[in-house]
């Protein structure tokens, strides 16, 4: 067992996703159900890839037109505006506020999971969401923007990125596309150092609100070890994880939960994703875990 | 470390892997993500009716413009209306008053004629009986 | 590169000195903690534009001075000469406002370091703002006068 065989696993996992329209958008006498989508999406991918594909499907049956450049699209799970911006995987851990062990116990072998999206269209975008002008080249090139910031944080300049030659850079584009893994880590190497200078990591807070985090994170400390998750939860977060008490959150990455003691660097190393960040999201315990963390 | 996380990531596999043949996956190299899908463009009768689809759906769209619109004139309307009935009110209650007032006034009124009158009467009797 | 300190200093001696206030096409100047915005005229080759909005910050990735961008454009559907406006999004931006295309200007997610929500704005890529700026000792107290001749003024004005 390797930290490739859990690269692989992070690269292929993937989603139930059912798309269905705003009732607004359709044509008299369709139903949402009628025309849903329903596509298996990798987690590791920007959902607006296969905003195109999912035009493409309901088109038919709207009352608008769905090309109409005075209109903007986005989706939405329930009534709450996706950023499209980061991979789906993780929107769908912190957008759902998952929470691994519990969705476990519940889980039986008939039972299914989906995630339920709506297609929105208005003239104006929610705050916050980047309007999509250029198709799957403006996605391609955010792509490379965020590698651009990633590539900075661990080594203190965007040279590895930028030096990547044209062949380089669209290998490195169609990997993701067509869901090539060895590519794809090929260009990661040459980018991620054996020890790097800060690690790339990006928190997802959605209740009470949806809130982002992209906090400073250092490799090793003052007093020359390495930084573990905890350290950089507690500081994140010193309500929800306070030192010697029960800890009221979990830290969730790719659909599971995260030992909180391990190093934050092998983590990233075997979890990053797309975009070279390391996503966390942060879920509440139950009340059955927290009668259960209080009783230790 | 490694083990554990295999083992997650092989239970969160398990559990949302389950009915994904119900799921279609899309290549994203795919035609069928180009704009209008390729099969369709061979057959001329669709492209008509794509072309009366996209252009109703254009006068779908300004009619709804026009819908919102006028919409919100009625609103305006509704609140004109609404104050110019306000106004009715208030002037209605304050010609109730006034109609009051001036009952009133032509009573005192009609009440001082009748006193007037009778005081003349008084004075007239007072001057005749002075006569005889 | 500058250190968020020192940024913090040079910002606050950049609004006292009233050097952007001053600016014939900046028409508000606001001071924030630690991000100054700007509300500007446009330059005269964008047509249908109403203004733009800017916003002098700080990237603790970069640890550089970032600055951010957005066009409001008066409203088409309002016929008159109304004050309606809204925010747009134009594909080829450094074209309509005339910003040389060795700025790479991107739209790009920014999340605001006090409200962690997440705001759309053209940015300037800032990871070569060092080599452009220059960042000897010598200039070290003029940095972020200097960020702002070549990142704003080369085409504001």
């Amino acid at each position: 067992m390797s930290i490739n065989d859990i690269r692989q696993l992070v690269w292929q996992g993937a989603l139930n996703v059912q798309i269905t329209v705003k009732p607004t958008l359709l044509a008299v006498d369709e139903s949402p159900k009628d025309c849903a989508v329903n596509l298996r999406i990798p987690r590791d991918i920007y959902l607006t890839c296969y905003l195109p594909a999912i035009i493409n499907r309901v088109r038919d049956s709207l009352r608008v037109d769905l090309d109409d450049e005075e209109q903007h699209i986005w989706l939405e799970f329930e009534n709450v505006p996706l950023y499209w911006n980061y991979p789906a995987g993780v929107l769908y851990d912190s957008m759902i506020g998952l929470n691994p062990s519990e969705r476990e116990d519940k889980d039986a072998e008939n039972s299914l999971e989906v995630w339920r999206l709506e297609l929105a269209q208005g003239p104006k975008l929610p705050p916050g969401v980047i309007p999509l002008t250029g198709g799957l080249q403006q996605i391609r090139s955010y792509l490379m923007h965020q590698w651009k910031q990633a590539c900075f944080i661990l080594n203190g300049s965007s040279k590895q990125v930028m030096s990547l030659s044209m062949q380089e850079s669209s290998r490195f584009w169609e990997s993701v596309v067509t869901r090539d893994q060895e590519n794809f880590i090929y260009v990661a190497n040459k980018v991620i150092p054996f020890k790097p200078r800060f690690i790339p990591v990006i928190i997802h807070q959605t209740l009470p609100e949806v809130k982002l985090f992209q906090p400073v994170t250092v490799h090793s400390k003052d007093d020359g070890t390495r930084t573990k998750l905890i350290d950089l939860i507690q500081a994140q977060f010193p309500n929800l994880f306070q030192k010697d008490h029960v800890t009221l959150s979990k830290v969730v990455s790719n659909g599971i939960e995260l030992p909180l003691t391990e190093d934050l660097y092998d983590l990233y190393n075997r979890l990053f994703s797309l975009d070279g960040f390391l996503h966390l999201s942060i879920c509440l315990i139950t009340d059955s875990e927290y009668a259960e963390e209080a009783s230790k | 470390m490694d083990k554990r996380l295999i083992e997650r990531l092989a239970k969160r596999d398990e559990i949302e892997g389950r009915y994904a043949e119900l799921f279609q996956k899309v290549s994203l190299t795919d035609q069928n993500l180009k704009k209008g899908d390729a099969s369709r463009d061979t057959d001329s009768t669709r492209d008509l009716l794509n072309s009366t689809i996209a252009r109703l759906r254009k006068e779908l769209k300004d009619k709804d413009t026009n819908v919102n619109r006028l919409k919100e004139v009625i609103e305006v309307k509704k609140q004109d209306s609404e104050k110019l009935n306000n106004e009715i009110i208030s002037l209605t209650i304050e010609n109730n008053l006034t109609s009051k007032r001036f009952a009133d006034l032509e009573e005192e009124h009609d009440k001082l004629v009748k006193r007037w009158v009778a005081r003349v009467q008084q004075d007239v009797d007072k001057l005749n009986a002075g006569f005889d | 590169m500058i250190s968020y300190q020192r940024y913090c200093d040079q910002l606050h001696q950049l609004y006292d000195s009233k050097t952007l206030q001053n600016q014939i096409v900046v028409q508000v100047v606001r001071l924030l903690d630690d991000s100054i915005l700007l509300q500007t005229a446009v330059p005269s080759t964008a047509k249908d534009l109403s203004h733009l909005e800017l916003k002098i910050t700080y990237s603790q990735v970069y640890q550089e001075p970032l600055l951010l961008l957005r066009v409001w454009r008066k409203d088409q559907s309002q016929e008159d000469e109304s004050d309606f406006v809204s925010l747009w999004f134009p594909q080829d931006v450094s074209a309509l406002l005339g910003i040389d295309k060795s700025f790479q200007l991107e739209l790009d997610a920014v999340v605001s370091p006090t409200s962690h929500l997440q705001e759309t704005w053209y940015s300037i890529h800032p990871c070569d703002t060092a080599e452009i700026v220059g960042d000897q000792a010598k200039y070290a107290d003029g940095y972020l006068n200097r960020w702002l001749s070549v990142f704003l003024f080369s085409w504001l004005i």
